[in-house]
C-alpha cells in the first residue's frame, strides 16, 4: 500500500484549481428524446498540462475525477427502463426474444440469440413488462418465433423514434 | 527404460535423410490400397488422409506394409513380384528378392522393433503357408532370407494384420470374430486375450508409444482403440477413416498419436466427464478441405481447452454456429438456430440429466442433413430435466453416424454451455444472455481513492426467472477481471428485501471456474438473502510475473482472465416480482478476515467492512459505525451512502464488458467524456464507458509490447 498512498500524496501535489463544473439543480427526470438526441454545447478540453485558474466554471473540463462534484442521488450506475407490451391477435403458440445485436441485410435479419435482454412465451400472444438497458443501447430487435421452423418476425426498437417503451401488436 | 532410450534414438535418426528414407518416426500411419497400389497418409486422430501416392511404380498390389522403425523405410509385400517392396520417401517401390521365397502371398506383416526383421503370417496349407521371418538387416547371414517358424495349419486365427507392441515384443491381432489375439514371434504360439466386442475384418493394425492398438475395419473404415495389456479390452470408436475392401496399414510404433501442427484439429471444450480430451477420445474434426463448418468460421487446434478455457479464446472465436433462440423449459419445445457453411450431416446432444455426459438418449438430432444456410431446430425438452446449468454439443460432418466421441475427418464441433428451467415463462438479463457490466470498485474505503477505478473490477451479470408476477430464480455470473490492489477484499451480491429463507438451498449451484464449489454462498447471518462469491479474491487469480497486481499494470506480462463465477437457484416461495425492478442487484465488496486494512484500523477490520455502490445500503454484517469515518459522508438518514462530500462513489457500474485504465491512471484521463456525464448528472455522455471513447494508450493493455 506504501505505493499507493505515495501516488495519492502526489496526485494531491498537482491539483489544479479547475474548479468543478455542475452541481446545485434538482435533477429532472429525463425525456428518451433528450437522452437520444442530447444537445450538448461541445465542451472545450483544457489542456492538461497548463492548468488554468481564470477559466468559467461552465466551460471547464475538469481534469481529475477527484475535483469532480456529484448530486447525492446521482448513483454512478449504467441503466434506464424500458417497458414491454405485446398484445397480438394469435392463439398460436409463440416465443418472443428482445436482443441488443442485429445485422440487417437484403434477406432479412440476423440475430445475436446471446445478446437477449427478454426471452419470454407469448400466452394467449400477450406479454407485458420491464427490461433493463444499459445506456449505450438504442436499438433493439424484437423477434417473434412460432414453433413452425419458419423465420421469425422481426421489429425494430428505436429509442429516438419510440422512447421508453416497446411496443409488438 | 526402453521406450525412453528408443525416443531418445529416434531423435539422433532425425538427422539429415540420406537415400530416401523417412527422416523420423512419422506420426502418421500408412495406408495401402488398390489395385494397383495407392498409398494414403492417415491421421489416426481425426481418420482424415491425404493420398500420398497414386503411381507406386508397381502394377500390382501391396499388403503387409509395416514401418522399419532401424532404417525408417515402409516395407510391404509386393504381389506382382513375389518380393519385398521396400519404398523410401519417393514412395516408390524398389523390389528385394527373397531366398527360399515361400509359394504364396501374404497380406499379414510387421517389422519387429527390437530387432530389423520382417514377420509375415498365412494361414492355410502346411506347405506354402505359415508364420515366417525375414531379415531386413544387410549385415546379417540370412539377409533377405525367408525362414519358417510356423505352418500355415498351425495357425488358427483368420488376421488380416497385425503388429508390434511397443514394449514387449509380442504381435497383436483383433481376429475377424472380434477376439483379441497376442503371438509370441518366435514360436507362433497365440494367446486369446478377450473379446474386443467388435466384428469384421480388421486390415490395418497400428500401435502408438503409450500401447493403444488401433484396429481399422475395412467395410466402413472406423477405426478403433484399445489397450491390448488391460484387463478390460474392449474396443471404443475412435475415428472415421477411410473404408476399403484391400487395405492394409503400418504406422512408427513410437510414434505418439497426436494432433500435429499439419494436421490439427477442431476440438470441443465442454469438461472433460463428457470426453472432450483427445485422451478422453473427446471429438475431433480434421481438416480435409475446410469447406463444412458451423456459423462463420472454425479454427483448428492441437488439443481441447476445456471448459472453463474455451475454444473462442484460442485462434480465432469459432463458436459461432449455434444459437439457442428459446430458453430450454422442461417439457416445452425450444428452437435452436443452426448456421451451416457447406454440406453435411448434424447430430446435436444436451446433458438434460446432468449427470456429465451425453447420454444416447439425449440425442436431440441425429444426422439431420444440412446444407449452406440457418437451420431452425425444434426440439422437445424433457419434462424431467434437472435444472441449472449444463453442457451441449454439435457436430457437423459429412459422415452419418457421428457420436458425441471420437474423431472424424471433417466439418465442426461446438459445445456450448447452457441453462436448462424447470418451470419458468420469461427470463430477464442484465445486461444480455451473454454480455456483462462491469463493477469497478476503489478499496481504500472509507479514505478517498485515487479513482483509477481498478482496485478491484469485475464483470457481472444477472438473469431473472418470471413466472407471471413472481420470481422463481436467479443466476448470479461473471469474471473477476482485475485487482490493482493489495488489500484483500471478498466480493458478494445481496438481493435486498429478497428474504434468506426463500432460498431453496438444495436448487444452489455455485461454480467457480468451471468447478462445482462446495462451499454454501448463501451467507448465515443476514435477513436478506446475500451470496458471497469469495472470501478473498486473491485465492483465485495471481498476477503475471513480474507484475505487482492482476491485469492492471500494462505491459508487465500476460495474464488471462483466470476467475469466472456462477451461482444459481430457485426460490422456495416465488418472490413478488416488485423486488426485482432493480436488476444489478446489490453488488459489494468487503475487507478479508485477518488481513490490514488502512491505518486509520488498528485492526483488521475483516468482514464488517463493506463497500457499495453510492446509495446502495450495507447489509446486516456491516458495521454501521464505519459509515462516515475518513472521507466517507454516508447518512444514513438520507439513504446516502458511500460517498464522499463531493458525492464522489467508492464504486461503479458501467454498461458494458469494460476496458479498464491503467495502474494509477486517473479515469477522467482514460475516459474524458467520465466527466461530462457526471456534470450534465447523467444527461449527456452517456456512452462515456465505450471503447471508442477512450483514450486508448491510458487502458490496462495485455501482454507485453
Amino acid at each position: 500500500m506504501n505505493i499507493k498512498n505515495l501516488t495519492i500524496i502526489s496526485a494531491v501535489a498537482f491539483l489544479t484549481a479547475c474548479g468543478g463544473g455542475g452541481g446545485g439543480d434538482a435533477e429532472t427526470s429525463p425525456a428518451p428524446t433528450q437522452a437520444v438526441a442530447p444537445t450538448v454545447t461541445a465542451v472545450t478540453p483544457a489542456p492538461t498540462s497548463t492548468p488554468q485558474v481564470t477559466t468559467p466554471a461552465a466551460t471547464t473540463q475538469v481534469s481529475k475525477t477527484s475535483d469532480l462534484k456529484a448530486d447525492d442521488d446521482f448513483t454512478f450506475t449504467s441503466s434506464y427502463q424500458v417497458s414491454v407490451s405485446v398484445n397480438r391477435n394469435s392463439q398460436e403458440s409463440a416465443y418472443l426474444n428482445i436482443c441488443r445485436e442485429f445485422k440487417s441485410s437484403p434477406t432479412g435479419y440476423s440475430v445475436n440469440y446471446d445478446s437477449c435482454v427478454l426471452q419470454t412465451t407469448l400466452e394467449d400472444g400477450k406479454f407485458a413488462g420491464e427490461i433493463t438497458l444499459t445506456n449505450d443501447i438504442n436499438e433493439l430487435i424484437v423477434s417473434v418465433w412460432l414453433f413452425t421452423g419458419n423465420d421469425p418476425i422481426h421489429q425494430v426498437w428505436d429509442r429516438a423514434v419510440e422512447g421508453d417503451q416497446i411496443v409488438v401488436n | 527404460m526402453f521406450r525412453f532410450f528408443s525416443l531418445l534414438a529416434v531423435a539422433a535418426l532425425c538427422s539429415p535423410a540420406f537415400g530416401s528414407s523417412f527422416t523420423a518416426c512419422p506420426n502418421e500411419a500408412f495406408l495401402v490400397q488398390d489395385q494397383p497400389a495407392k498409398l494414403y497418409g492417415v491421421d489416426l486422430s481425426t481418420g482424415s488422409y491425404t493420398q500420398l501416392a497414386e503411381d507406386m511404380g508397381t502394377v500390382g498390389k501391396l499388403n503387409a506394409i509395416s514401418f522399419n522403425f532401424h532404417d525408417r523405410f515402409l516395407y510391404a509385400w509386393d504381389y506382382e513380384d513375389d518380393s519385398i517392396a521396400r519404398i523410401g520417401t519417393d514412395y516408390q517401390v524398389e523390389l528385394l528378392p527373397i531366398k527360399n521365397r515361400p509359394n504364396s502371398d501374404f497380406y499379414v506383416g510387421d517389422i519387429a522393433l527390437e530387432e530389423n526383421t520382417y514377420y509375415v503370417y498365412r494361414r492355410g496349407s502346411a506347405n506354402h503357408h505359415g508364420l515366417f521371418r525375414i531379415s531386413l538387416d544387410p549385415n546379417s547371414a540370412d539377409y533377405l532370407e525367408a525362414i519358417r517358424i510356423s505352418n500355415g495349419q498351425n495357425l488358427r486365427y483368420n488376421i488380416y494384420d497385425f503388429a508390434f507392441h511397443p514394449d514387449n515384443n509380442l504381435l497383436y491381432s483383433v481376429a475377424s470374430n472380434g477376439l483379441l489375439i497376442e503371438m509370441s514371434p518366435e514360436t507362433g504360439a497365440t494367446r486369446e486375450l478377450g473379446k474386443t466386442g467388435l466384428n469384421g475384418t480388421f486390415g490395418a493394425i497400428y500401435f502408438d508409444v503409450e500401447g493403444n492398438l488401433y484396429a481399422s475395419r475395412n467395410k466402413d473404415g472406423l477405426i478403433f482403440r484399445l489397450n491390448p495389456l488391460a484387463s478390460d479390452v474392449t474396443a471404443v470408436e475412435f475415428a472415421q477413416g477411410p473404408s476399403s475392401s484391400n487395405n492394409d496399414g503400418a504406422r512408427c510404433a513410437y510414434a505418439p498419436v497426436v494432433i500435429n501442427e499439419a494436421s490439427k484439429a477442431d476440438f470441443g471444450d465442454a469438461p472433460d466427464t463428457y470426453g472432450t480430451s483427445l485422451g478422453e477420445n473427446g471429438p475431433r474434426h480434421g481438416d480435409t478441405n475446410n469447406s463444412l463448418f458451423l456459423g462463420a468460421i472454425v479454427d483448428r487446434e492441437n488439443q481441447a481447452y476445456l471448459s472453463p478455457e474455451s475454444d473462442d479464446a484460442v485462434g480465432e472465436a469459432d463458436e459461432d454456429g449455434i444459437s439457442f433462440v428459446t430458453t430450454l423449459e422442461a417439457g416445452k419445445p425450444a428452437i435452436i438456430q443452426v448456421q451451416v457453411q457447406g454440406e453435411g450431416y448434424l447430430n446435436g446432444w444436451i446433458d438434460f440429466n446432468q449427470n456429465g455426459r451425453f447420454d444416447d438418449s439425449e440425442q436431440i438430432t441425429r444426422d439431420q442433413s444440412v446444407t449452406t444456410g440457418t437451420h431452425n431446430l425444434i426440439i422437445d425438452v424433457p419434462s424431467t430435466l434437472v435444472a441449472g446449468n449444463t453442457w451441449s454439443r454439435f457436430r457437423l460432418s459429412s459422415n452419418t453416424g457421428v457420436g458425441a466421441n471420437g474423431g472424424v475427418p471433417d466439418g465442426e464441433v461446438e459445445d456450448h454451455e447452457v441453462l436448462l428451467s424447470s418451470s419458468t415463462d420469461t427470463t430477464v438479463y442484465y445486461p444480455s444472455v451473454k454480455g456483462f457490466v462491469t463493477l469497478a470498485f476503489e478499496d481504500l474505503w472509507p479514505s478517498v481513492g485515487d479513482y483509477d477505478m481498478n482496485d478491484l473490477v469485475v464483470h457481472y451479470r444477472t438473469a431473472t426467472q418470471i413466472s407471471g408476477d413472481t420470481v422463481t430464480g436467479v443466476n448470479l455470473s461473471g469474471q473477476m477481471l482485475a485487482i490493482g490492489a493489495t488489500f484483500h477484499n471478498g466480493f458478494a451480491i445481496d438481493l435486498p428485501g429478497v428474504p434468506r429463507e426463500a432460498v431453496d438451498q438444495s436448487s444452489i449451484e455455485f461454480v467457480i471456474n468451471g468447478v462445482t464449489q462446495k462451499v454454501n454462498p448463501l451467507e448465515e447471518g443476514q435477513t436478506n438473502a446475500v451470496f458471497v462469491v469469495t472470501q478473498d479474491i486473491w485465492n483465485h487469480v495471481s498476477p503475471a510475473e513480474a507484475c505487482s497486481f492482476y491485469r492492471t499494470e500494462s505491459n508487465c506480462g500476460d495474464s488471462n482472465v483466470q476467475a469466472s463465477y456462477s451461482i444459481t437457484f430457485r426460490f422456495n416461495t416465488p418472490q413478488p416480482l416488485a423486488l426485482f425492478e432493480d436488476r444489478l442487484f446489490n453488488p459489494f465488496i468487503f475487507a478479508t478476515e485477518g488481513f490490514e486494512r488502512n491505518s486509520i484500523f488498528s485492526e483488521p477490520p475483516g468482514r464488517k467492512l463493506e463497500i457499495h455502490l453510492k446509495n446502495k445500503k450495507p447489509t446486516d454484517l456491516a458495521d454501521p459505525a464505519l459509515l462516515g469515518r475518513a472521507d466517507d459522508f454516508s447518512n444514513p438518514d438520507s439513504e446516502n451512502y458511500y460517498q464522499n462530500a463531493n458525492g464522489l462513489p467508492w464504486a461503479v457500474e458501467i454498461g458494458t464488458e469494460w476496458k479498464h485504465p491503467g495502474e494509477y491512471i486517473d479515469l477522467i484521463e482514460a475516459y474524458p467524456d467520465f466527466s461530462n456525464w457526471v456534470t450534465s448528472k447523467g444527461k449527456s455522455h452517456q456512452n462515456w464507458y465505450l471503447l471508442e471513447k477512450a483514450v486508448k494508450p491510458k487502458l490496462y493493455r495485455e501482454g507485453k509490447d
